[in-house]
């Protein structure tokens, strides 16, 4: 199946989705006596744009798929997504200070490839940028950062 | 006036915000140089950060950024051939053919200046024509705010260039989105599965940042086509491209003009501005044929448009709430967030705010000026910064800055879901301004929708017996159905 015959496909799943979690929705009275279509009116918009758009992807010119990741791409992407994910598990239960300097030190390595970036200017790169992240935050615009559920 | 001027003046020249703009600027004009990356992503990664600033600080560090950004696109067409942003894709064609040549200081200190010569008069135009829009808006109703709302939605599902139908999905979308929480008018919970930290609804600064941020980062590492970036180019002092401004006076104003009429039209901006200035400038010149082989010409148009488009984006954002690309989006929903309603009345009701908009725009300005002329030779380090520093750094700003939004672990959740959206939406190939501008006008279409149909006595027809509505809704129908029966037309003559 051409690519956007599947985007459209997926457009008319959204749409069949949407409106049926909209027509749960329940109409409060006062919408109701005031004579405007209440809560469900908008998510009903938006499975109707959903319908039309599935239904004009489906039935368009197919044009030639553009290869948007080759494997190794989609490969790479996991990895990167896994690290954003074990940086927002390391945020809630070791903190900022601890998560960001390894998140960081990961990250950097990872995207260096076959660069080669001494250890040390990877450490002191971690270990700065994580301090002037907190000093600007904690510091100066006086936020919250997480501290840890373990700590 | 003079007095809010004056007030405005006085916040601007404080220590603190004084460096915030000087920062903003200098950021934003890298991060609209690099491609990829763009004063947009950096106003999403900043957003969080201006929570505790007060609405007159930020929206002067949110400015600045927007006039940094879009003056810097210009550095990666040049140096590189690869627009920082879609502001500068028309810069490229003849830009880059400077740099091939060798002279790349030629085709930069044009830009220099033609960037500076489309922000300052067009904010100027802003200030006069904000008043007197907004004193006119004022007068509308819920149906005629509806009826704008859909019409600068339907005018940017139009401009998505033969992606119409993902234009309209990518609406849906944002719609979508900003159904999640509390429904407005009547205040029921709507597709929060139970959640309290769900019935607030997505946060802005969430959506963007897994929206935009975390996908572009995701997307572009992912590529891993960044290697090749920053060659070695030499690029020395500024030179004052005198000749080639008096040989395009013509074409400047006209350039301008396009800029200003194609910014303020709701849901245009920039990215279309300079490439109708560019087509503009090739069909009307005596040399066309020069055009694609360095021309200074090609290069002054786009870059006097794009940067005239901030000051035409800028009137319908403050006179009527309606924001005129996706950048005044981001601004719109920054001065949300610090609680200033926008709209006809933001004017009256917060003239500080206003006013610094202007002044913060226009000081930009002159600033980038000074920054671009002084720190020229500095252009291909820019370039060169290695995306293994920038990224990891990026990464830390995106799920911090989530988090700080709300000081709960909820929302680096839901931004971390927000970024599979966005890597869907760059799968699909979607375009991102009308997801952008649906999920920020969502509330206000809504609103004023339902206003207006429980405050008519005719429902629905109330929409059309009304002139101002009848006309917009009108004119968004056609937006909108016009070019699907193009298509019909030109599938049936494909197949005749």
């Amino acid at each position: 199946m051409k690519k956007d015959r599947l985007i459209g496909v997926i457009s008319l799943i959204m749409c069949l989705v949407v409106f049926i979690a909209a027509r749960q929705l329940k109409i409060p009275d006062s919408s109701s006596a005031t004579g405007e279509p209440g809560p469900r009116m908008f998510p009903y918009i938006a499975a109707g744009l959903f319908f039309l758009s599935g239904i004009g992807l489906i039935l368009q010119r197919q044009e030639e798929d553009e290869v948007f990741l080759n494997g190794k791409q989609w490969i790479n992407l996991g990895k990167l997504l896994l690290v954003i994910i074990a940086y927002a598990l390391g945020l809630y239960f070791v903190g900022f200070v601890i998560a960001s300097p390894v998140m960081l030190f990961i990250a950097m390595t990872m995207m260096a490839g076959e660069k080669k970036v001494p250890l040390w200017v990877r450490i002191v790169y971690c270990i700065l940028i994580t301090g002037i992240i907190w000093l600007l935050f904690v510091r100066i615009f006086k936020t919250v950062l997480p501290s840890g559920l373990l700590f | 006036m003079l007095q809010y001027f004056a007030e405005a003046m006085t916040s601007l020249l404080t220590p603190g915000c004084l460096a915030l703009v000087f920062a903003g600027i200098m950021l934003g004009v890298v991060f609209g140089a690099i491609p990829g990356l763009g004063g947009g992503l950096l106003t999403v990664l900043v957003l969080p950060m201006t929570y505790k600033m007060g609405p007159v600080i930020a929206i002067a560090f949110l400015c600045a950024i927007y006039v940094g950004g879009t003056s810097g696109s210009f550095i990666g067409s040049v140096l590189m051939g690869i627009p920082g942003d879609v502001a500068s894709i028309s810069t490229c064609f003849d830009g880059y053919q400077f740099t091939k040549k060798g002279d790349p200081v030629r085709a930069l200190s044009a830009c220099t200046v033609a960037n500076f010569i489309g922000t300052v008069p067009a904010m100027i135009v802003a200030m006069i024509a904000c008043p007197v829009i907004a004193s006119i808006a004022v007068k509308l109703g819920p149906w005629e705010f509806f009826a704008l709302g859909m019409c600068a939605l339907a005018m940017i599902v139009s401009l998505s260039k033969g992606k119409l139908f993902k234009g309209l999905m990518s609406t849906g979308l944002g719609i979508l989105i900003k159904c999640i929480g509390m429904a407005p008018v009547c205040g029921t919970s709507r597709f929060t599965f139970g959640s309290y930290y769900l019935s607030g609804g997505v946060s802005l600064s969430c959506m963007m940042l897994g929206v935009f941020a975390t996908a572009t980062v995701l997307v572009e590492y992912a590529r891993g086509d960044k290697a090749t970036l920053g060659s070695n180019i030499k690029v020395s002092r500024f030179r004052w491209p005198g000749k080639d401004l008096l040989n395009n006076v013509g074409n400047i104003i006209r350039s301008w003009v396009i800029g200003l009429v194609i910014g303020f039209l709701p849901g245009m901006g920039s990215g279309l501005s300079n490439v109708v200035a560019y087509a503009q400038a090739k069909s009307s010149s005596k040399h066309a044929d020069e055009f694609g082989k360095g021309c200074i010409d090609g290069v002054i148009a786009p870059e006097v448009a794009n940067n005239a488009s901030v000051g035409g984006a800028l009137i319908p954002f403050i006179a009527l709430g309606i924001p005129g690309d996706g950048s005044t989006a981001l601004l719109l929903g920054a001065l949300t967030v610090q609680g200033v309603v926008t709209g006809p009345l933001m004017i009256r009701n917060y003239p500080a705010v206003v006013y610094m908009i202007y002044l913060a725009c226009i000081f930009s300005a002159i600033c980038v000026l000074i920054f671009e002329m002084i720190g020229m030779p500095i252009f291909p380090a820019m370039l060169k910064i290695p995306y293994h520093f920038l990224y990891p750094c990026i990464l830390l700003l995106i799920l911090v800055g989530a988090y700080t939004s709300s000081s709960n672990m909820f929302s680096v959740v839901c931004c971390i879901g927000m970024g599979f959206v966005g890597l869907f939406m760059s799968w699909a190939d979607l375009p991102t301004t009308p997801f952008m501008l649906s999920f920020v006008l969502g509330e206000l279409l809504e609103t004023n929708m339902r206003r207006a149909l429980s405050y008519s006595a005719n429902g629905w027809v109330s929409f059309l017996t009304r002139p101002v509505s009848c006309v917009l809704l009108v004119i968004a129908f056609l937006m909108i159905v016009v070019p699907i029966v193009r298509m019909i037309f030109a599938a049936m003559k494909n197949t005749d």
